[in-house]
């Protein structure tokens, strides 16, 4: 088997598409894509996002994340130093075949999304026996 | 006198090179990221400060840092940031990484106030990856009105 078959790609080119035509309006959050024998895994950063309003959506193999900034980044008064702007996170991948979509899950603790994508049963890797018959 | 060292300078170009580059346009996507590998030497955690009369308010971007793998000491005027974030998917026989962009580690940021804070007043919260600082301003730092005679 191929792992890459079933990894999740980087839709770069459907970033730009014209719904996140204005690239600045969003965070591509840094993600981690890993794979194992039950599943594909993938761990985005995404700081200061309510977990009720974080979405993902998979529709025609294309996997979409999205997270609204719910904290206030920034405290009372007037800002003196800055380093990072409050803004929505935005990111999507392709997903190739075999992940099971339906069973996906997600959690969200302390800043970080993980979401799991079952491998589809006919993708995952099978130990066949050879026998000899003398 | 004045000396001229050689290493001096050349660590001072360094330092306002990577300062140029982080202030170009084609660092964006980069600089937006709370903790990125390849970048990842310093400026960890990212910061904002804001102020008014009272308060220093400071908020730093640790997703993935628990509150108790999290520590802030602040004397006088200073404030150190210091933690770790660990690795939440190990390295493994059976696992492949399609993509690593996050980093893990030790982090230590100190930062220097242009006046003192009263460190027993602060207080501090760490919700979804973000932290919150409240830091009363001492009172022989806060503004004071001075009364003019007519």
């Amino acid at each position: 088997m191929n792992g890459k078959e079933i990894a999740a790609r980087d839709m770069g080119e459907i970033n730009k598409a014209e719904e996140t035509r204005n690239q600045r309006n969003f965070i591509v959050p840094p993600v981690d894509i890993v794979e194992d024998e039950e599943d594909l895994v993938l761990v985005a950063d995404m700081p200061g996002v309510d977990k009720e309003r974080i979405t993902i959506d998979i529709e025609n193999d294309i996997l979409t994340i999205k997270g609204q900034v719910a904290l206030p980044l920034r405290g009372q008064g007037e800002l003196t130093h800055q380093e990072y702007e409050p803004r929505d996170y935005h990111r999507r991948f392709q997903l190739l075949e075999g992940i099971n979509q339906d069973a996906a899950k997600a959690e969200y603790t302390d800043g970080v999304l993980v979401l799991r994508l079952p491998k589809a049963e006919a993708a995952k890797p099978r130990q066949i026996r050879i026998e000899s018959r003398n | 006198m004045n000396h001229w060292d050689l290493l001096v300078e050349m660590d001072n170009m360094r330092r306002e090179m990577d300062d140029i580059f982080r202030r170009m346009d084609f660092g964006r996507r980069y600089r937006d990221r709370a903790f990125f590998p390849e970048l990842a030497y310093r400026d960890i955690p990212r910061i904002n400060i804001s102020q008014d009369a009272e308060n220093v308010y400071l908020s730093a971007l640790l997703p993935g840092v628990e509150a108790e793998n999290l520590q802030m000491n602040v004397l006088k005027n200073t404030l150190t940031l210091t933690g770790e974030r660990k690795e939440l998917m190990e390295r493994g026989e059976k696992r492949v990484f399609h993509r690593k962009e996050r980093g893990a580690g030790k982090f230590l940021r100190t930062i220097e106030l242009p006046f003192e804070v009263d460190a027993a007043k602060a207080v501090a919260e760490l919700k979804d990856g973000v932290l919150t600082v409240t830091l009363p301003k001492a009172e022989e730092a806060k503004p004071k009105r001075v009364l003019l005679k007519a």
